[in-house]
């Protein structure tokens, strides 16, 4: 009998030892310090908002970086490390009036020259930045005085303004760009209320508090933010029931319900800038006819969609673009009438409907969007095979050129990462953004269109560029080279004792005014 | 260079403990064994019969076969129609295993699915075998440089993680159910091809394989009408049980995003899409969940007794 | 045996220039295109180009590959093209991660797993017996990710016990590891059992019984050591599924090992990473199954290693 109880007293001690690791744990241990830990979807790739393209990214760089302007939880432009800023009516010159008494991280003062020295590294080719053509056509940056800088470009751009307050116009200290080098990307310096402090890629950031920050009133308010990556959706919501995170980036609409009945949660809906819609291919039959494409916008019932697959947090698209996009004008949302779909269709000469292929990608909410797509289409007689495809897939698919390109319907969203009506419509509406230049997918071209999105970009006149954006979405609502679906929402959740953080409309996380209520 | 571990040990030491209540057999067939081959079979079968886990297990797959070809008629409601205003409703008398947020009835579709998984398992399984099999027999029937060959590169397939290999091959011919198993019936090539292996190096030798050639059989005679009967019962045993990881591993790369398309109720995408419905409606990942378990449970069964009955006729080497 | 083992080492070589053969030829087959997606899909296509010349994916493959071997010889396996940093340093933080997670598993798999297998074994019969064996049954059946999160679910959130997510202590490990080793222990179990079985039931210790020595002890003893031979074997061969089935554990516990790193840069057509990673985990393998063969010929005096 000694080696049974020999082996059940070991068995025993595995089990001990396993449960007294749990005290090892250390989420319940005292903290003397305030400390916010955020879930995010993914983990940053780059924190140098020049070598940047992706969101998650951004959302780490936000705290820390700044530029010369920035946009709040609105989307709406702020001044930020520019008071002040001019344009020429030309949309060729743009200068910045710079606010004073203001430092790096590292204690390098900010100045012109450092807006200089920071905008000439991305706009130089040679240092092979991913942000390069965002900035390229700046031919010219001058130091006016120490707080003066005047941008001139090659050509004109009315958008200009929104372009330095996207995420990629953060400005980085010279010293330490000079000093790192390539590995600058590694740890960031910049002007914002939070400083880098350490980075263990795959597993968590941590960010400190700036005591030196310019902005007493807009401080951090916590000591510590640590971003942790967690790609699986079931585990975040996990980490933010259980407290071992403050904050999602982001809740699915799934679990909307949850974080809401739940009193120790908040969810945190943001309208986002983010229009989803089906490109039809207008270089292909059935698609180059626009009473199908009118057709199958009647098709869809929109409201059913959002209140059951986005579970209400969402609304019908009126336009191409979003609401809080600069330069949105509500055109029309069209009803749900299958019989004035299976109407036009006939018009067309398609009265027995036909047969297409729809696809998309293969993240589950994209995937239920499409079934549920599919069916409400084979209402009104459009047989449509589902074909749910990896990213890469996909995106290698849809860049092929005209000739070669098999796109009949494609479900996608898009959201102007500037925050200007010019970047969403521009790439996915005009001819010289066809693949596999950009993204218009739809093959869609009108020359009216060309001509007002022209000379949108050429005036740096506010009304003038409203007017010409809001006949273009006129136009392209009537010739609906789409399907227009839903306006979205950023979601995010939070603990109930944590406040003045959220999701931008742009995706991007709103992290640097977080506190503990 | 042969593997001294024969591929099979898994199986073979899980044969061992089956052996424990018997006393140790021998090596090889003896003539009279392979004089009365109805005998070895219906011996198996009765002593299968007297396995009640083997019996549970192969009833659960007759009736699992029996829901596949019903279904249409026995599900009742459509498992792709959609009903947007039903959305998640909980498990009642109305909906068996509730709703998805589609609205779908989730019991409809698990039944539906029933058939779709049994085709991966089996067709996956087959392609496998089919495959494997070949490239076993020819590799340990002819020996030499072919056999150093083929085992080179089953040694470099192996050491691909087999759910890699699977993700690269979808990734390649694209996904969609059929592709799905063609992945699967890659991925258990090596385990086919590694036990028919082993049975050519010992049945190879055996004196009426020797008589055969001097009477002047060809080889592919001699492997079709000797050496493939008699090697029958691993491959059965290995067959059920493949079926069951094939099953699993659609299962798993619908979980990567890379299986069955929608609408079709697969099992393993069912799972998948209900997955972040885990805090409110938990039915939605759970009732695929147990539909998989029970399926992989009975095939696991079935090839476990299908061992134990065939055991003391033919060694697993 | 020191021979066998040399020649073995060195028969990994050409099966780790296979695997590398074999990924760059995967790259001709499977679609999408690396630039763009690193480039994103809102980037000119001047974006793209840039980033293509950067990474030297304009030249022809043969070219790439035999440049890649190059600089395979000098150690240095190049960049990550969606992570911007040297693979080197992508591997080196993935691997102690997913060895601490596999050795995790495979000590509880071992423990937990013969622990059963030998009370299961002496008591035969007995209900411990019977649910245990049906226990582990159901362990190798369970899909490992509806566990993973099952799991996590109970004992993480609604129990409080462990951590949810990540790597740190030992409360970190015991969740993830133990979701991968469930199929190895469930084995291991049935193995072991049956081990104990072949022992105890040899008609010498019946009789030993029957007469009622006290050398009980020492029998078992020796039934547990007979059962190690095949439990060696079984980990040996579950090694394979072990490093794969961290595919998944790791996506549900995000825990940064290198099965989630490989599945990653595949889905971003990061061929730098996609390469190292598969060499490597090759290596592994073979190492492993290279130990497994030469232990398992210390440990059963029957096998020799002389001949072939």
């Amino acid at each position: 009998m000694k080696a049974i109880k020999f082996v059940s007293v070991l068995f025993l001690a595995v089990l001990l030892v396993g449960l007294t690791g749990v005290g090892c744990g250390g989420v319940g241990a005292p903290q003397p310090e305030k400390v916010i830990t955020i879930g995010q979807y993914a983990d940053g790739v780059s924190l140098d908002p020049q070598n940047t393209n992706d969101n998650a990214s951004y959302s780490i760089e936000k705290p820390m970086l700044e530029g010369l302007l920035g946009f709040n939880e609105k989307m709406e432009q702020i001044p930020q490390l520019a008071e002040k800023w001019d344009a020429s009516p030309d949309a060729k010159v743009f200068t910045f009036y710079l606010r004073k008494g203001v430092k790096f991280h590292d204690g390098t003062p900010f100045n012109a020259a450092a807006v200089k020295a920071n905008f000439d590294r991305v706009r130089n080719p040679d240092n092979k930045l991913r942000r390069y053509t965002l900035f390229q056509q700046i031919s010219q940056i001058d130091v006016v005085d120490e707080y003066t800088v005047k941008f001139t470009l090659s050509e004109p751009f009315g958008a200009m303004i929104a372009t330095f307050a996207h995420p990629a116009g953060g400005i980085n200290s010279p010293t330490a760009v000079a000093k790192l080098g390539k590995d600058y990307e590694k740890s960031p310096v910049g002007t914002g209320p939070y400083k880098f402090l350490e980075w263990v890629p795959g597993d968590h950031l941590t960010m400190v508090k700036n005591p030196d920050y310019w902005d007493p009133q807009n401080a951090a308010k916590v000591d510590k933010i640590i971003v942790k990556p967690v790609p699986e959706v079931g585990t975040r919501i996990a980490m933010l029931q259980k407290g071992d995170a403050q904050f999602l980036n982001n809740v699915v609409p799934a679990q909307a319900d949850t974080v809401k009945g739940d009193t120790n949660l908040n969810l945190v809906a943001n309208e986002a800038i983010y229009t989803f819609w089906i490109a039809m291919n207008t270089q292909k039959k059935p698609f180059d006819n626009v009473k199908v494409r009118q057709a199958l916008n009647y098709a869809i019932d929109k409201d059913a969609i959002i209140k059951t697959l986005l579970r209400g947090y969402g609304k019908p698209a009126d336009s191409p673009l979003a609401p809080r996009v600069w330069g949105y004008s509500s055109v029309k949302v069209y009803p749900y009438d299958p019989a004035k779909a299976k109407a036009l269709l006939a018009e067309a000469g398609y009265p027995n409907g036909f047969k297409s292929v729809l696809r998309g990608g293969e993240a589950t909410d994209a995937k239920e969007m499409m079934v549920a797509l599919q069916s409400q289409l084979k209402q009104v007689g459009v047989e449509v095979e589902v074909k749910s495809l990896d990213a890469a897939t996909l995106t290698a698919e849809r860049f092929k050129p005209v000739a070669e390109n098999n796109c009949e319907m494609e479900y996608a969203g898009w959201s102007p990462s500037t925050g200007d009506a010019d970047w969403g419509i521009r790439p996915l509406l005009t001819k010289p953004n066809w693949p596999p230049t950009n993204f218009n997918i739809a093959f869609y071209t009108n020359p009216k269109v060309e001509d007002l999105v022209k000379a949108a970009l050429g005036t740096s006149d506010p009304a003038k560029r409203k007017a010409a954006y809001a006949e273009a979405q006129q136009i392209i609502m009537e010739d609906a080279p789409w399907v227009f679906l839903y306006v979205n929402n950023t979601m995010g959740g939070s603990r109930s004792n944590v406040g003045g953080i959220a999701i931008q409309p742009d995706g991007i996380g709103f992290y640097r005014s977080v506190s503990y209520k | 260079m042969a593997s001294l571990i024969p591929g099979s040990l898994t199986e073979h030491n899980k044969e061992l403990g089956s052996k424990a209540d018997r006393p140790p057999i021998s090596q090889a067939l003896t003539p009279d064994q392979i004089r009365k081959p109805r005998s070895l079979w219906s011996d198996a079968w009765s002593r299968l019969l007297r396995n009640p886990a083997a019996v549970t297990g192969g009833l659960i797959v007759i009736l699992l076969i029996v829901v596949s070809i019903a279904a249409p008629y026995i599900a009742p409601y459509d498992p792709i129609a959609l009903n947007l205003g039903d959305s998640l409703a909980p498990p009642s008398l109305k909906h068996l295993a509730g709703t998805d947020v589609h609205g779908r009835d989730i019991f409809s579709r698990i039944l539906y699915g029933t058939g779709i998984s049994l085709r991966i398992g089996f067709l996956g399984m087959s392609l496998g075998c089919l495959l494997g099999v070949t490239l076993g027999v020819v590799s340990g029937y002819y020996g030499g440089w072919l056999d150093m060959l083929i085992m080179r590169l089953v040694d470099i397939q192996l050491a691909f993680p087999g759910l890699l290999l699977a993700i690269c091959v979808v990734t390649i011919i694209g996904p969609g159910l059929d592709n799905v198993i063609v992945a699967v019936g890659i991925f258990s090539i090596p385990g086919f091809a590694r036990v028919m292996r082993g049975q050519m190096l010992s049945l190879k030798e055996q004196d009426y394989i020797l008589a055969a050639r001097m009477i002047g059989a060809n080889d592919r005679r001699i492997m079709i009408q000797h050496l493939l009967p008699n090697s029958l019962a691993p491959l059965l045993v290995l067959a059920s049980l493949r079926i069951a990881t094939a099953i699993i591993a659609a299962a798993t790369l619908s979980f990567l995003g890379l299986g069955a398309q929608p609408p079709i109720p697969e099992w393993g995408a069912m799972l998948t899409d209900g997955r972040q419905y885990l805090a409110i409606a938990p039915y939605v990942a759970t009732t695929p969940g147990v539909a998989i378990l029970i399926t992989v449970l009975s095939f696991n069964l079935l090839g476990d007794g299908l061992r134990d009955a065939l055991d003391p006729r033919l060694r697993v080497d | 045996m020191t021979r066998y083992f040399i020649r073995r080492l060195l028969f990994i070589i050409p099966t780790l220039l296979g695997v590398s053969i074999i990924v760059f030829l995967i790259r001709y087959l499977i679609p999408g295109d690396p630039a763009r997606l690193v480039a994103g899909p809102d980037a000119t296509l001047q974006d793209v180009e840039i980033i293509r010349a950067e990474y030297g994916l304009d030249r022809p493959l043969p070219v790439q590959y035999v440049s890649w071997l190059g600089n395979l010889m000098h150690g240095d396996l190049g960049r990550s093209t969606r992570m911007h940093r040297p693979v080197t340093e992508e591997l080196g933080r993935a691997i102690p991660a997913t060895i601490e997670l596999t050795l995790a598993a495979i000590v509880i798999a071992v423990l937990v797993g013969m622990g059963a297998g030998i009370i299961a074994g002496v008591r035969r019969n007995s209900i411990f017996d019977y649910s245990s064996m049906v226990v582990a049954l159901l362990g190798v059946c369970t899909p490992p990710f509806w566990l993973g999160l099952m799991l996590m679910l109970v004992f993480a959130v609604k129990l409080d016990l462990f951590p949810t997510v990540g790597r740190g202590g030992v409360d970190h490990l015991i969740l993830p590891a133990v979701t991968l080793g469930v199929q190895a222990m469930a084995i291991i179990a049935r193995v072991t059992r049956s081990s104990m079985l072949e022992v105890l039931n040899m008609d010498y210790i019946r009789t030993a019984y029957a007469k009622g020595l006290t050398a009980h002890a020492v029998i078992i003893r020796h039934a547990v050591k007979n059962a190690f031979i095949p439990v060696i074997t079984v980990i040996g061969l579950e090694f394979g599924y072990l490093l794969a089935g961290a595919v998944v554990t790791e996506t549900v516990f995000a825990y940064p090992g290198l099965g989630w790193l490989l599945v990653q840069s595949i889905a971003f057509r990061d061929y730098p990473v996609v390469q190292g990673a598969l060499l490597l985990l090759a290596f592994q393998f073979a190492f492993v199954n290279l130990l497994v063969d030469v232990i398992y010929g210390f440990l059963d005096p029957r096998i020799s290693y002389g001949t072939q």
